[in-house]
């Protein structure tokens, strides 16, 4: 098992350092300098049989970036390129979190923290990698707590990588690192396929991000019942960064005529992002 | 319903690529519709209510074909909401209505985001988002830990017993409506908007608040009264606010929360007359307060400003558009043969039936809904004539749009009758 954790960290490593940057294996260094201990650690929980869940679990939520141990992620990101954030926040999850899986004690307490962190922690941040770390910590937070549930959390994360997928992609063809940069995108179509991409990650009800709320709440609730209700409001306000986002996307978008002119492909794309939804509601 | 649908929509005059998506779109809708209301009739749940509003939203999108110059990106965004509408108001499905009353949300927010002219309309977009979707949230997680999908179901389903539970329910259909309190997201969204956005927010869109709590009315325990009186005394109190505010668009949304107050009064008091009343309200309010925005455009074109104080004497240019106005502001006062002097005299007589206390806020929305009327009138109409506005006398498209949006005043008897029934 701990073969298997410390491999993936190897794979990741040339191809974070496949392009010979300084801030890229700045980034690389700092993710190995911060996974190599916690692996240790694991191994060493692991040998010792002294206090042993509390170690695995320590260095398991060092590894994910979970609530105590969160703060590697922004800096990390905010390194890196895209497709290695997208690599970062869904591939490299899956092994921590399935051996995470057969723990009970304080996954409760530790996603609540988790999710809380993601929530309040991009709220007044200007780099976009940073917000979406704090987004990534937040989804983190959601799937730790969904991760006794294999379809649930399976589900979950492959319809997290699908949208990361999609927002990445449009991102990086735009070239947009800071959310002034967002702004860039008012010209054309993609802005409103951005739009619709960022309001999905926040999690609005009719597109493909809020299948994500749905299955986290269906398990919320079969755990705790209604007592969740006002935590969880109070995290629907993590929205106020998309919002921002998105905001300064629209910003420019003095005229009607650069909303008119658009081509309506995009609603076709809207389309695409509701229809698993229907499914869903099928299949149940 | 669908035939209405389809006339309306062919009723509009598009471009060769726009006509067939709406044609396509129309056929979807109908390809929907027709297999679950023949093979799985659970799907579809209609009653009065859900016949009225689709008609209603017919209704609104020919007058915006009327008002504005719609272009191929309005067309799909009024048409998606419109068809978003349509099956909020037809489907059976509580998960199913959920995502579709969440989803009016993102062509509403791409209309002042495109459409609005001033930069405080992001503001206005951040609120709307706010207010709805962080209010909506417990009523998904009700629907989810309550297991009951379906509306037909819920005359078999006992009542929710915790005042708390029901509130959480009523509370995403009190931000929609809005009610006191929660309304402050409504002026900022009206002001923002564009007149097509204003006018389907004031006719369809509020709607789908008090078409949640028809629905829904057989779960609420009998302490949701305190809701309505207390949406009762929020009118009172919104009759108040009106007359320190300045811009016109406000002043009207300030009073279209006052109607709806009265709306989940009515809605929410749980007697066979007050259930009547509110749909009657619903039909009135939806047109009247459309039609009070989309004039208060047309003055604005000339004005280029809303203030009450700068813009004056419009009587001495335009005749007709003055005329119409009053007529509305009439209707929109319960003037005798207008709908809302119908349902709002069943709506006081219910109310002062159960409890003469009422009395007290009732008198309070009468009076200074006269008021309010009056000081708009004269400032709009009467005074010296600003050289701000443009010297044209009404045109055409002023005087059709007024009267259309006065026809459905003709109707009244019918509907009246049709109670009567």
């Amino acid at each position: 098992m701990w073969v298997g954790i410390e491999v993936r960290i190897l794979a990741l490593m040339p191809i974070i350092t496949q392009y010979k940057l300084t801030r890229l294996n700045e980034a690389a260094l700092k993710y190995f300098l911060i996974q190599i201990p916690a692996g240790l650690l694991f191994l060493g929980g692991r040998l010792t049989m002294l206090e042993r869940e509390t170690l695995f679990f320590l260095a398991l939520l060092i590894k994910l970036g979970a609530f105590p141990f969160f703060a590697w992620m922004p800096h990390i990101f905010s390194g890196i390129s895209f497709s290695h954030i997208f690599l970062l926040s869904t591939l490299q999850k899956i092994p921590p979190l399935v051996t995470l899986a057969s723990f009970n004690f304080f996954v409760s307490a530790v996603s609540l923290l988790t999710i809380s962190v993601g929530a309040f922690g991009g709220l007044f941040l200007t780099n976009i990698k940073k917000m979406l770390a704090y987004s990534s910590i937040s989804h983190t937070g959601w799937m730790l707590r969904i991760s006794a549930y294999f379809y649930m959390w399976v589900s979950y994360l492959i319809f997290y990588s699908f949208l990361l997928f999609f927002l990445f992609k449009q991102l990086t063809s735009a070239q947009i690192k800071s959310i002034s940069q967002v702004s860039t995108l008012a010209s054309s179509g993609e802005s409103m396929r951005f739009w619709v991409l960022i309001l999905s990650l926040a999690g609005l009800p009719p597109l493909l991000g809020f299948t994500l709320k749905w299955i986290s709440l269906g398990v919320l609730f079969h755990l705790w019942g209604l007592l969740i209700l006002p935590v969880v409001v109070l995290f629907r306000l993590s929205l106020y960064f998309y919002a921002q986002i998105i905001i300064s996307n629209t910003i420019l978008i003095n005229s009607p005529k650069s909303l008119s002119t658009l081509s309506p492909l995009f609603l076709i794309f809207l389309n695409v992002r509701i229809t698993p939804l229907f499914f869903l509601i099928l299949f149940n | 319903m669908i035939r209405i649908f389809i006339l309306t929509i062919s009723s509009w005059r598009f471009s060769q690529r726009t006509q067939y998506i709406l044609l396509g779109s129309s056929i979807f809708l109908i390809l929907i519709n027709l297999p679950f209301a023949t093979f799985f009739s659970t799907w579809v749940f209609h009653d009065f209510l859900s016949y009225i509003l689709i008609f209603l939203t017919a209704y609104i999108l020919i007058l915006i074909k009327l008002i504005t110059n719609v272009s191929s990106v309005l067309t799909f965004l009024l048409v998606i909401l419109s068809a978003d509408l349509f099956l909020a108001f037809t489907v059976d499905n509580l998960i199913l209505f959920y995502l579709l009353f969440e989803f009016s949300l993102v062509p509403m927010s791409l209309i002042i985001l495109g459409w609005g002219f001033q930069p405080e309309r992001l503001r206005a977009t951040l609120y709307i988002l706010f207010y709805t979707i962080t209010s909506s949230f417990p009523f998904l997680a009700f629907i989810i830990y309550s297991g009951v999908p379906f509306f037909s179901d819920f005359v078999c389903v006992n009542k929710i017993r915790e005042l708390w539970v029901t509130f959480f329910v009523l509370l995403p259909f009190l931000v929609k409506l809005p009610v006191f309190i929660v309304h402050l997201w409504l002026p900022k969204a009206h002001v923002e908007a564009p007149a097509f956005g204003s006018m389907v927010l004031a006719a369809i869109l509020l709607k789908l608040g008090s078409f949640g709590i028809w629905r829904l009315f057989p779960l609420f325990s009998r302490r949701a009264l305190i809701v309505a009186v207390f949406s009762l005394m929020g009118g009172g109190l919104c009759r108040l606010l009106i007359n320190i505010q300045t811009d016109v668009k406000s002043i009207i949304a300030y009073s279209s929360v006052v109607h709806i107050g009265l709306i989940s009064f009515s809605l929410l008091f749980g007697n066979a007359l007050a259930a009547l009343a509110s749909l009657i309200i619903i039909i009135a309010h939806g047109v009247c307060s459309s039609g009070l925005f989309c004039l208060i455009t047309l003055a604005y074109e000339r004005f280029t400003t809303r203030r009450v104080v700068i813009a004056q004497g419009l009587l001495s240019v335009t005749p007709v558009l003055c005329l119409f106005f009053a007529l509305l502001l009439l209707i929109n006062l319960r003037a005798p043969p207008s709908l809302s002097l119908l349902s709002e005299t069943n709506i006081i007589y219910s109310a002062l039936s159960w409890n003469f206390l009422t009395i007290m806020w009732i008198s309070l929305l009468i009076l200074f809904s006269l008021i309010y009327s009056l000081v708009l009138f004269y400032s709009y109409f009467h005074g010296q004539p600003t050289p701000l506005f443009a010297l044209a006398s009404d045109s055409k498209k002023e005087i059709r749009l007024s009267f259309f949006h006065r026809k459905w005043w003709l109707l009244s008897p019918f509907i009246f009758y049709l109670f009567e029934l």
